[in-house]
């Protein structure tokens, strides 16, 4: 089976709830609210975060048209849940393996890393054959100056044998690391001295792939070194210093501004005050920060008494991701819309930690 | 000076002597202002201002329509070893940009669209900058390319003035009188030019026509031919679809390397389809009229058109691109009735385009914002030409008309050139004011009815094989390192 945009779709609903169809819509082309970020942490969704920016609402609708019309998904109040049939479909199938991708974490930076690290090893494998006269892969005239910055840099600490040595052992070890076919389909692309590298255009259609699983395929083996290079420095000190060059904060500077404060101040309205924002904004950054940070301290805000208040809503609305203000609020009119998010969220992490 | 510039050719270039019309050029420009040179493709024009730049002080900014091409010119230079060239453009992000701007000055070479270059930012940066040569690379532009699709490259001169630069050289490998005299009027404001012309005649050309019927047929005839002559061989397509599916079609059914190239792709991936080709790792690449100018492979054996060129200009310029080493190469235009629908279907919407402009212009008077949110990027270019050069719109309106109706009339010169009995080649070069003085021993499908195998070599029957599987990682590094 080969992957399309409607069996793209069908998977984000292999979660099993009844999700929202507008709000998976936003979250792909990457639209940034509060409320999208925890549905996205919610249903496990985020590593699709702004995967398909110029995703057309009426071919989304479609797909998931198509998608009802099969069986494979039920709609009921704007909200689907994927059926029997749906998941028999996707299990028959054999489809590209593309789990490594996460678009919340490199989405900005994958394709600056990328470049950078086919640059590089044209650079280091020419270097190492004594051309200094050749086309360069890279055009951009910004990206030279990086890469000659960086190369002056590591030339400084070591002899050229010895770096041509270590950033060949990178590439060693990542491909050891690496599955065969994620290994061979990035050093395919990989040009050098009397190595001409193939496009991605070029892999695909000698792997079978359509343009669509081209795409995920693509990102899945990219986003992969990069979690392999961010997380073991030690092992890939050459690799990780191109990563450090180009890594981008997967949040807005405003709402990292609000939660370097509130970590100070510990204060909502002392925070309000300083950052003279609206109360909505400043409690969106803090969502947000709650999501991404895995040290956010959620106690500050869910004392005891609290949390011990959402225990009891929990016995009798067991899914916290189907909690609603309005229908809390009937009961516990002192419950705020930003403890409800925190506690949810909270859950949420603690669920997928303990793998419930 | 002959000496500074033999020695300037040997040991920044490696070669010992010039191809034809490059010196000729080279020494008016160092020793003259204004100067149009005509050379056919294959005689290496980027060498006309690459070498003189290294004779004149201050920056070298060659303006060229495409980015694709700026960015092959750019590689072209750092394969001599110059790394003081750069490509502005929009592939550029705005702090690429910003960096550029700020270091400006340490580039020899500065490679740059007209739109780009009349970005009041840039303007002012390059004001500051000694401009030793300013050069209009495909300079046939600002002719065929006007107002239609390139408003900008007209208003070069007011640029240039702007600037205050004494030397400029426009180059182009065709230009008709018409051309020529355009290029004089808009880009030398009529002042007086030298000018270096030589022949387009490309002897080692043979010139084959096929008509067939439907697309299925063309296919299927690339098929034959592709898996008989012997490559390397480009094809050229229309639109970007058609180079992605002939590129699939004969992968899928020939065993032959095969690649597509057009604008759509990325710079690393056209850098990476060029490498390919150039080093023969490719036996059939399939193109947009991005893919070319300013790209030297010496050894292409056949270029074939899918469908008909909109001009005799651009099918001189693509079927050029062939024989450069000066072996016998094929040019091949596959022909059917209806390709010519798509020019016409072109033609149309630009002057449906025209008429809603006419209509929209009166209502900036009150709110330019709104209106200009409805203007398409044509009419903002338009808008914009008529608002910085003073043009009344009905002004504007017949110089598009008037372009309409030429671009028609080139389309009905490159018809002829489909449709005549008689020999191509002395259609082509009647068409640019030239008559032929040799008879050719190998000349045309017209010209030797009896040939019923192209003059060009077969595949031989242990060619490489198309690309089956990955190669695999362990062996790649190795070669890498």
């Amino acid at each position: 089976m080969t992957m399309s945009i409607d069996t793209f779709i069908l998977t984000l609903f292999t979660h099993g709830y009844k999700a929202r169809i507008g709000t998976l819509y936003q979250l792909l082309i990457g639209k940034r609210t509060s409320s999208i970020l925890c549905y996205g942490h919610f249903y496990g969704q985020l590593p699709y975060f702004g995967l398909l920016p110029k995703l057309d609402r009426q071919v989304y609708q479609q797909s998931v048209h198509q998608l009802t019309k099969k069986n494979f998904l039920t709609v009921k109040d704007e909200k689907a849940e994927i059926t029997q049939e749906g998941r028999k479909y996707l299990a028959d199938g054999d489809m590209i393996n593309y789990d490594k991708l996460n678009h919340f974490v490199y989405g900005k930076s994958w394709q600056s890393f990328f470049d950078l690290l086919l640059f590089s090893t044209q650079v280091t494998a020419e270097l190492k054959a004594g051309n200094s006269s050749y086309p360069p892969v890279e055009n951009s005239p910004y990206k030279h100056f990086q890469l000659k910055k960086w190369l002056a840099h590591q030339l400084e600490r070591q002899s050229k044998e010895d770096f041509i040595q270590a950033f060949s052992a990178e590439w060693h070890q990542l491909i050891e690391t690496l599955p065969e076919l994620e290994g061979d389909f990035l050093t395919n692309q990989l040009t050098g001295a009397d190595v001409i590298g193939k496009t991605y255009h070029q892999l695909g259609s000698l792997l079978g792939l359509n343009e669509f699983e081209l795409t995920l395929f693509q990102r899945h083996c990219i986003h992969w070194v990069m979690t392999i290079v961010a997380g073991s420095p030690e092992t890939y000190p050459l690799m990780n210093s191109l990563y450090q060059l180009v890594r981008q904060p997967n949040y807005n500077q405003s709402a990292y501004q609000t939660y370097q404060l509130y970590l100070k101040v510990k204060k909502i309205d002392q925070l309000i005050a300083h950052r003279r924002l609206k109360e909505s904004t400043v409690l969106d950054h803090l969502i947000e920060f709650a999501i991404i940070d895995e040290k956010f301290p959620f106690f500050d805000v869910l004392t005891p008494e609290i949390k011990e208040m959402f225990f009891k809503i929990e016995k009798s609305s067991p899914d916290v991701r189907d909690w609603k203000i309005s229908v809390i609020q009937e009961l516990y009119p002192e419950v705020s819309f930003f403890e409800m998010r925190l506690y949810q969220i909270w859950r949420v992490k603690g669920r997928m930690t303990s793998c419930e | 000076m002959n000496e500074e510039i033999q020695q300037v050719l040997k040991q920044r270039f490696g070669f010992s002597s010039f191809k034809k019309g490059q010196e000729e050029t080279i020494t008016k420009i160092l020793t003259r202002n204004n100067v149009l040179s005509i050379l056919p493709t294959g005689t290496g024009k980027s060498l006309c201002y690459q070498l003189p730049s290294y004779l004149l002080s201050g920056v070298t900014i060659v303006v060229s329509p495409l980015l694709s091409l700026i960015e092959d010119q750019v590689r072209q230079l750092q394969r001599t070893g110059e790394k003081q060239a750069v490509a502005f453009g929009s592939q550029l992000t705005y702090q690429e940009k910003q960096w550029v701007l700020a270091h400006i000055a340490a580039y020899k070479f500065i490679f740059i669209t007209p739109e780009s270059l009349f970005q009041e930012e840039i303007l002012q940066r390059i004001r500051q900058l000694d401009v030793g040569l300013f050069v209009v690379d495909e300079a046939h532009c600002v002719s065929t390319w006007g107002i239609d699709f390139r408003p900008d490259y007209e208003r070069l001169a007011s640029i240039i003035q702007h600037l205050g630069v004494k030397k400029v050289l426009a180059l182009t490998a065709t230009a008709t009188e018409v051309v020529k005299e355009d290029i004089r009027q808009k880009l030398f404001l009529g002042q007086e030019i030298d000018l270096v012309q030589k022949t387009v005649n490309r002897v080692n050309i043979f010139y084959h026509v096929e008509k067939l019927s439907t697309v299925e047929e063309k296919l299927s005839w690339l098929q034959s031919f592709c898996s008989k002559y012997s490559g390397p061989g480009l094809i050229y397509c229309n639109t970007r679809r058609d180079t992605e599916e002939v590129s699939l079609y004969l992968s899928g059914n020939t065993t032959l390397k095969t690649a597509y190239y057009h604008g759509g792709l990325t710079s690393m991936e056209r850098s990476a389809i060029q490498q390919q080709f150039l080093a023969d790792e490719l036996d059939v690449l399939i193109a947009t009229s991005a893919f070319g100018m300013g790209i030297d492979k010496p050894n292409i054996r056949y270029v074939i058109h899918y469908q008909l060129p909109d001009s005799l200009e651009a099918f001189i310029q693509e079927s050029g691109r062939g024989g450069r080493d000066g072996l016998q190469t094929l040019s091949v235009v596959l022909y059917m009735a209806q390709d010519q629908k798509v020019h016409q279907y072109f033609q149309k919407e630009l002057l449906k385009e025209i008429n809603d402009f006419t209509h929209l212009v009166p209502l900036t008077q009150n709110n330019d914002s709104i209106v200009l949110d409805h203007f398409s990027e044509l009419q903002k270019k338009w808008y914009d030409f008529s608002k910085s050069e003073n043009h009344s719109i009905e002004n504007l309106q017949e110089k598009i008309k008037k372009r309409v109706e030429e671009k028609a009339e080139k389309l009905a010169r490159m018809e002829d050139y489909l449709d005549t009995d008689g020999c191509r080649r002395e259609k082509i070069l009647s068409y640019f004011s030239e008559t032929s003085t040799v008879q050719q021993e190998i000349c045309c499908d017209n010209c030797h009815r009896e040939i019923s195998d192209f003059p060009i070599g077969l595949m031989s029957p242990d060619s490489n094989k198309k690309y089956s599987k990955l190669e695999k990682s362990k062996e790649i590094l190795k070669n890498l390192f």
